[in-house]
């Protein structure tokens, strides 16, 4: 199996400790972080410094995390947004790969590997 | 089966088959479409005399380099022909260790295109979809109108278009051709997914102004029919000119139209800049829902 297919396989968990606001943009995904042992006072009293990561997402943005449920596959949110946008297999890989991408960097998900 | 027409290539190939590389050279080129499973089909292109084609020869060479590069690999059969084409197609299938190849080589007379083709399967090899493709395969003589359809854009233009620019991003193909020489003509085609997340609530004027850059500028406009589409006709203030033009004080203008094909859903801007001579009708050069262009 290529290394294609096997991301085409996987299966994208949200992470449990996000905590997802809904408004008039979409979605705001807020995401707590761990605290840096240098993050305490004095220099929080000079450079406030969040205990939280927070991403707005789209409508679109949002719909793709609500399928980031531990059950659908990849290519299962591939083909769910080609054919709710009539877009074409490769676009739509690209677009949902690219977001994923950047939700897993974000901390916002997990990407696991699917059975085989 | 759905047409692909590229460089005064043109051929037919299953639905869910895509463009995945492209090259924007006329005299030699490669391009590839690919389904979702990998590549189906690499298309190599060569502008030859007839007198230096040696179809034998090549495949020859291709079954010594599949040899090579995959030495479980077996030549299944040695050659074949299929008549039906202008090309006279002959070819070679290598069974290899994960995948199936044929290797496929025609010349068509009249344009002096030499194609070679190879079709990649990782299952059962289908010869009858191949055989049919290859069948499909004919190229376009200079001098006549050329058609290209890739990327969801379908485009009639001259054959002295040839393409500037072609970027694919992932809801947006934009195609740009141009002619030489001091008249020199330009069209540009963009198409966008999600047309209503394009405009956010704007006109197609207010949008399409939003995506000019300088010294481009929209002078007026007018509600059109393209195709079936109810649209907007721009008169825009051309870029900058060439050198030459400038020189020559070539009069130039530009205009633009814009529409929201339904069936498609698909926003579609055709931009056309060039001397005041020659100007194509945009409507007759872009078509959509998934119909040829006139």
């Amino acid at each position: 199996m290529s290394a294609k297919d096997e991301m085409l396989k996987a299966i994208p968990h949200q992470n449990r400790a996000a905590m997802l606001e809904e408004n008039s943009r979409g979605v705001l995904v807020t995401i707590p972080m761990k605290k840096r042992w240098w993050a305490r006072a004095p220099l929080t009293w000079v450079f406030p410094l969040s205990s939280a990561r927070r991403v707005q997402l789209d409508a679109m943005g949002a719909w793709v995390l609500s399928q980031c449920d531990g059950r659908h596959r990849v290519e299962d949110v591939v083909r769910q947004m080609m054919e709710k946008h009539k877009l074409s297999f490769q676009e739509s890989r690209a677009a949902v790969l690219q977001f994923m991408r950047m939700l897993s960097e974000r901390g916002i998900i997990a990407v696991l590997p699917g059975k085989k | 089966m759905q047409t692909f027409a590229w460089q005064g290539i043109q051929f037919e190939h299953p639905d869910d088959w895509e463009c995945v590389r492209f090259s924007k050279k006329r005299q030699r080129g490669e391009c590839a479409l690919a389904d979702p499973r990998g590549r189906r089909l690499s298309l190599l292109w060569g502008r030859v005399e007839a007198k230096t084609v040696n179809a034998t020869m090549i495949l020859e060479e291709a079954a010594a380099q599949l040899g090579k590069s995959d030495p479980k690999g077996a030549l299944l059969q040695r050659k074949w022909q299929t008549l039906k084409s202008a090309a006279g197609w002959s070819g070679i299938e290598w069974r290899g260790a994960e995948e199936d190849l044929t290797v496929a080589v025609g010349y068509f007379a009249d344009s002096g295109h030499l194609l070679q083709a190879q079709f990649t399967t990782d299952r059962k090899c289908d010869l009858a979809l191949q055989r049919r493709i290859l069948e499909s395969f004919h190229c376009q003589k200079p001098g006549t109108a050329w058609r290209w359809r890739a990327f969801g854009c379908a485009v009639r233009l001259p054959s002295e278009y040839d393409v500037q620019s072609c970027d694919v991003f992932p809801g947006r193909a934009a195609l740009s051709f141009a002619t030489r020489g001091r008249k020199q003509q330009r069209v540009r085609i963009e198409r966008f997914a999600l047309p209503e997340a394009q405009l956010k609530g704007r006109s197609l004027k207010d949008w399409f102004a939003s995506t000019l850059d300088e010294p481009k500028r929209v002078l007026g406009s007018d509600g059109t029919k393209i195709g079936r589409h109810t649209g907007v006709s721009v008169r825009l203030k051309p870029g900058r000119p060439t050198p030459l033009q400038l020189l020559t004080r070539v009069k130039r203008s530009s205009r633009a139209a814009v529409w929201v094909c339904d069936s498609e859903e698909r926003l579609y801007a055709a931009e056309w800049e060039g001397a005041v001579d020659g100007a194509p009708q945009l409507e007759d050069v872009v078509s959509c829902c998934g119909k040829d262009s006139r």
